[in-house]
Formats: C-alpha cells, structure tokens, sequence
C-alpha cells in the first residue's frame, strides 16, 4: 500500500512538481557521489535490482487479497540509502509508462518508497547490532518501514487533495453562467454537506488494506533475507554505501 | 614468435576460503597460437581466464598478458584483448546490435562517426551486417553469439579470449561459429586462447591444448594430435577423444600402421590413400 | 502482462501507431496528461477518453491487453473516491475519466513504440547517467527474464504450498526471491565485468542520443 497507485490529475499540480523537484536535488547529490568515488559498478547493481523488482512486482501472490511484492525495503537493506533512490525512480517511471500509477506522481512515488527503503536500511542495520535472529530483525524493520511510507502515502494524499474544489464543486471564478445557475437542482441537494475529501475515511481503509499487505510483505522479505544470510551472507554486509 | 600470455604456478584462494595452485606446466600462448585449456569441470578454466583478463587477482604466481600484470595494468592492455564471456546474454550491454558493437570504440574515446565505421566494417567481415539495427533480445542464441564476437573483435584485438563459447548451440551453428572464429583469428593472425570441454571442436580449431587435471595442476601440453593419440592419459581427465580419431587410435590399436587425422578432410585423404594401396 | 510481452508488440506490432514518429506520440501523451491534469469538464474529459477508446478500436493493436492494463488505476481510485464524502456520480466520472485517459495514453505509447525511442526521447531532459539505468535496467529485464521463468515453471512443476500452509507459502516465495536476488546480484557483476572488459570507466557514451 505504500506504492502510491495514484492517477494523474488527482494530486495538487504544485506537490507533484515539488516531488520532482526533491528527486531533481537527490540526483545532483547522486552524480557528484558517483564522480567522487568513481563506484560504477554500482550503475550496473542499480539497474539489475530494478528489473529485478519489475519482474518480482509480477509474482501475484494469492492471499486473500492478489498482492504483489514490493521489494523497496530489502532493496534499501541491500544496496543502503543513497543509491536506493536511483533504483526505485527507474522502476517507478517504467511502472508508469505502462499505466501503474500516474506519470506526474513519480517523483512523490520515489520519495515515498525510497523513504521506506532508507528507515529499512537504518533500522536492519540498528537492530542486528542488538538482536542475533536475523529473521524476527528483517521482519520489523520491513514492517515499521512500510508503515511509515503508508504514513508518508496518506499525508501526501491529504496534502495533495487539500483543494479538490476544482473539481468537486464548480462554484468558482470558471462557473460561466454563476448568476443563473440553479441551486435548487440536484446537483446541489446536499449543497450545505459538499463533497470533500474525508482523510478519515481513507486512512480506515488503508489501514484495512494496508495491515495485511505490511504482514505479508514483511514476512517474505524475512524469508528472503533469512535465505541470503544462509546463502551469501556478505550481500548484507553493505559495503555500497559511504 | 612474442609470447604474449605467460602463466606459471598460479595460486587463487576463492572468498570461501578454498585454495587452487595451478602449477605444473607453464602455460604460454604465442602470437598468432591458438590454444585451448581443457579440463572437467572446476578444474579451473574459467579461473585461468579471468586471471587473463584481470578479472581475479593471484594471491601467488606470475600472470603476464603482453609483459603486463593484468590485474594491476589492465588498462594498458584492454584495447589489445577481446572477450567473450561464458554467458554471452550478460555481456551484450547495447540496445541494437549496432550500438552494442560501437560501445567499445565509444569508451575508448572514439568519436562517434569513427566509432560507427568500426562496427560496420567488423559486421560485414563476420557477415552479420543484416542484423545491425536488431534489437538484442529478439536475436537467437547463435546471432547473439556472433553479435558478441563483433564486440569482442571490434578493437581489432591482438589476442582473443574466449570462454565456454560453445556452450547451448546446436551443432550447425557451433560449426558455423567455430569457422568464423577460426577464418577471421587466422587471416588477422589474433592469438586465440579458449576454454572448453567440447573436444570435437578443439582437434581441427587449436594448435596447442593444455589439459587441467581435476587436481588444477596445469597437467600436459601438446599438440591436438600428441594429446589425443594417447587416449588412457585423456580419461583420467574425464575426457574422451574426438570420435574420428578414436576410431583411428583402435585401428592403430589392431596393429594397422595409420596416421591420425585431425580432420575429417585429412581422414579421408588418410582413407583413401590406403583403399588406392 | 510482463514487460517483456509489451515490448514485443513496441517492436513487432504492425498498427498505424507503430509506425506514428515518436515525437508525435509523445506529444499526444503530453497533451492527454496536461488535459488530464488542467481540465475538471465531464464533457472534455469524457471526449477525450472515448477519443482515446477510437484510436484503440481504430488501429491493429492488442486491443484488450491494452484496455485491461489502462483499468488499473481504477483500484487505487476506488479508495479513493470512496473516501469522498458526499459523492455524486458527476465527480466519480470526472476522477475516472481522468485516470483512464491518462493511463490508456501512455498504455498506448508503449505498445506501440520501441523503448530506446521513448528513453531516447527522455534523454533530452534527463541526466546521461539516469538515462543510462533506465536502459541497462530495461535490458537487464530481459536477461533476468529467463530466470525468473525457470522459477515461475519450478513453481509450476513442483508446486506451491497450499495456502492452509501460510507460513511454509511464504517461506517458499521467500526462498524464491531470494535465489533469484542472489542470481541477480551475480548478473550485476558480471554485467559490469562485462562492461569494464569492453572499455566503460565512467560514462555511458555509446548511449547519448545522435
């Protein structure tokens, strides 16, 4: 539930231009990083992760509800906070160009999922340090960040919505024909309880939705850190960062 | 003639903590040789090669590649070497066939005219100008491997490395490649050092064959026709002879004086001379 | 659908629309979004995605692969129009139109257009090394494709757990993933051996548009 499956049209023209604005400054900080440490197998690792999350995003898992994988928090645990971005910016404007979540939403897409990605890495790398089960670690850490992009999702939402007039209620300086128009007709029945946009009432229903995707999605990425520590251990030690 | 690989008692520990020592015979490959390293498989082919191409660093031993410690002064030498990796999917980086076979010629500091010269002139002479503006992944696994080659040779490389080449293709289209392979080393004299356990192809394609033992010792060196006329020494490998010369190694073993051929072409010279006797 | 089955008809499809120049269709979009993005008019909105509903019907390509992927949107939206107190079908129509059109326009272009074209035509407003990801990860798509269809097939063959085993399904998918994180990982290196063999140090030359 933390991908924001927005369409276009739906957020405020000025949150989505400051999302890409953010994205914009990340990139220019991740450029100069790039040159400094001239790590260019990272360019490599970035893009191979990426189709790997557009490939696992396709791996329908059947439980109660058809959920597909994210991937954004073990993606941070592997490749740490500052490259994740990249990553998921590329996964995200591929997503978006074949209809999954809107075109104008991927800068505030990446801000959201490389936030999750970035309290993941911090709270695996925390966490480890205190607890030897590397399973139960994984498995918070994916949780709490996926609550708190869900957090991120529906602030933004709320922000983004804030003046839904526009749309909702045309009783402003566009109405052509003001003076005329009829206020006894029906679509003005309830006019004294206009349509607005109730962040009450999506935050139930994100957190009805969201809590199962949390468990499930925290219990795969445990399986599949578990997996990797007894595999290839080293791939969790991080080096990519710093 | 310049020996331009020299490798002697190369020893690589793995990140597993598992130790090889490629001692034994020294493995060189001359300019303009064709040399092939067979073995079974983790014998340490593949190891051997990516100590070539710098890849690896030997924790004991000498690797030289044109007088140079490749994995310190690979640069130096990188314009001088083609590579063809085990799976060719993983080195076919470009979008189109073109772009792909420019993108060495681009990094070196080509321009890009200069650049699109060189892949259209190594296209037509491996004769794969028809799939220049395909799309990578739409190619067949044999049109994958010949676009890998163009990559491989665009640099007109003085030494050519090639791993596992054969892998996965059928047998016309291995024969096809082996003939390019083979046509284009020997009319632009590139030395040519591969990896393979696909002895039918080696007897006609090298001059000289290092057998590596399961051990990792650099075990014998010779001709295709030393090696393979002493067939007890090629099963302790794991290895069988090619079929044609098997033949002839049981005919030699029914006390028939014959040559061993090399090739179907010389058994049939070999044949045909004796059934005229 | 995978993105690898899209970008078959990008490339092989025969419509009008692959052969349409990509400026022109990336225009289209960029008039559809900014439409999608400026305009709260039912009709306007409405014309436009049955505009858009034409040009599917009118022209040779996957006709229902494409109608099916552009409703995605529709189930963020349902939350969220649920979420509208007061609701009136007027409103509900206008979100709808304009996620559908938005959706159905890019669904479009990338049906019908070879990605280097469409990342091509990007790499005029972004960065060369963002342009770089975005084609080394739709490439690397393609190479790790074949994995994951191994293990979609060992899926097949050797079965899932029930899902009445929750915990042994999850485990299995996680182990799944994690083989094929482990598999991925190694493409990356060696896609960079690869890279740095053939010359790459530090910049993506072979990439930048003509």
């Amino acid at each position: 539930m933390s991908h924001l499956h927005i369409p276009d049209g739906i957020i405020a023209v000025w949150l989505w231009i400051l999302g890409y604005l953010i994205i914009g400054i990340y990139f220019i900080a991740v450029y100069f990083q790039l040159k400094k440490t001239v790590e260019y197998k990272k360019i490599a690792m970035i893009s191979v992760l990426g189709a790997l999350m557009l490939l696992s995003m396709s791996i329908p898992i059947p439980f109660v509800l058809p959920y597909h994988l994210n991937l954004s928090a073990l993606l941070g645990i592997l490749t740490g906070p500052f490259y994740a971005g990249l990553t998921i910016f590329s996964v995200n404007l591929i997503l978006a160009l074949v209809g999954h979540g809107g075109i104008t939403i991927v800068g505030l897409n990446t801000i959201v999922l490389t936030a999750e990605a970035i309290v993941a890495f911090f709270l695996f790398r925390l966490l480890r340090k205190s607890f030897k089960k590397i399973f139960p670690v994984a498995f918070i850490s994916t949780f709490i960040a996926l609550v708190i992009s869900t957090a991120l999702t529906v602030g933004i939402v709320y922000a983004g919505t804030q003046n839904l007039d526009y749309v909702i209620h045309k009783h402003n300086n566009i109405c052509t024909d003001c003076a005329n128009h009829d206020h006894d007709n029906d679509y003005h029945k309830g006019h004294e309880e206009a349509e607005s946009f109730d962040i009450k009432r999506f935050i139930a229903l994100v957190l009805i939705t969201g809590t199962l995707g949390w468990t499930l999605e925290s219990f795969i990425s445990a399986f599949i850190i578990n997996y990797i520590n007894r595999v290839k251990p080293d791939l969790l030690e991080n080096n990519w960062t710093y | 003639m310049d020996k331009i690989i020299e490798i002697n008692c190369l020893e690589h520990i793995y990140p597993d903590k598992t130790k090889i020592e490629m001692c034994g015979v020294e493995l060189a490959v001359y300019q303009g040789e064709k040399v092939a390293i067979l073995g079974p498989s983790g014998s340490g082919k593949t190891t051997i090669l990516k100590h070539i191409t710098g890849l690896l660093s030997p924790s004991n031993g000498i690797v030289r590649v044109f007088g140079y410690d490749p994995a310190k002064n690979y640069g130096k030498i990188r314009s001088k070497i083609g590579v063809i990796l085990q799976n060719v999917e993983e080195q076919l980086i470009g979008p189109t066939v073109f772009e792909d076979v420019m993108f060495s010629p681009l990094n070196y500091g080509y321009s890009r005219e200069k650049s699109m010269e060189m892949a259209e002139k190594i296209l037509s002479e491996l004769e794969i100008t028809y799939l220049k503006n395909k799309i990578i992944h739409y190619l067949s696994g044999g049109e994958k491997r010949k676009v890998a080659l163009a990559g491989a040779l665009v640099m007109s490389p003085e030494l050519l490395i090639l791993d596992e080449p054969f892998s996965g293709l059928d047998i016309k289209t291995e024969k096809s490649y082996v003939n390019l392979i083979n046509g284009f080393c020997r009319e632009k004299h590139i030395s040519v050092i591969i990896s393979t356990h696909n002895i039918e192809i080696i007897s006609d394609f090298a001059d000289t064959i290092f057998l590596i033992s399961s051990k990792n010792n650099i075990y014998r060196k010779g001709t295709p026709k030393e090696l393979f006329s002493q067939p007890e020494e090629l099963r302790m490998f794991n290895l069988e002879e090619p079929v044609l010369i098997k033949l002839f190694n049981r005919l030699r073993q029914t006390g028939i004086d014959i040559e061993i051929p090399m090739s179907y072409q010389e058994a049939e010279e070999i044949l045909l001379q004796r059934l005229k006797n | 659908m995978k993105i690898t089955d899209i970008d078959y008809y990008a490339e092989y499809g025969k419509s009008w629309l692959n052969r349409l120049s990509t400026r022109i269709k990336m225009l289209a979009v960029l008039l559809v979004i900014a439409t999608v993005v400026i305009s709260s008019d039912i009709r306007i909105l409405g014309g436009l995605y049955l505009a858009l509903l034409l040009v599917v019907t009118f022209s040779s390509v996957p006709k229902l692969k494409i109608i099916k992927i552009s409703l995605y949107p529709l189930i963020f939206l349902i939350l969220f129009l649920v979420s509208i107190k007061n609701i009136v079908l007027q409103t509900a129509l206008i979100f709808i139109f304009k996620a559908l059109s938005a959706a159905t326009s890019l669904v479009l272009l990338v049906f019908t257009t070879n990605y280097i074209k469409i990342f091509g035509t990007l790499s005029k407003i972004m960065p060369t090394f963002l342009v770089n990801v975005l084609f080394l990860t739709y490439r690397s798509l393609f190479i790790l494709a074949k994995t994951f269809e191994s293990l979609m097939d060992v899926l097949k063959f050797r079965g899932l757990p029930a899902i009445k085993r929750p915990i042994l399904f999850l485990k299995t998918i996680g182990n799944l993933v994690g083989f094929f994180v482990i598999k991925s990982m190694e493409t990356g290196e060696n896609l960079y051996d690869a890279m740095k063999l053939r010359g790459y140090s530090d910049s993506f030359t072979y990439l930048k548009n003509k």
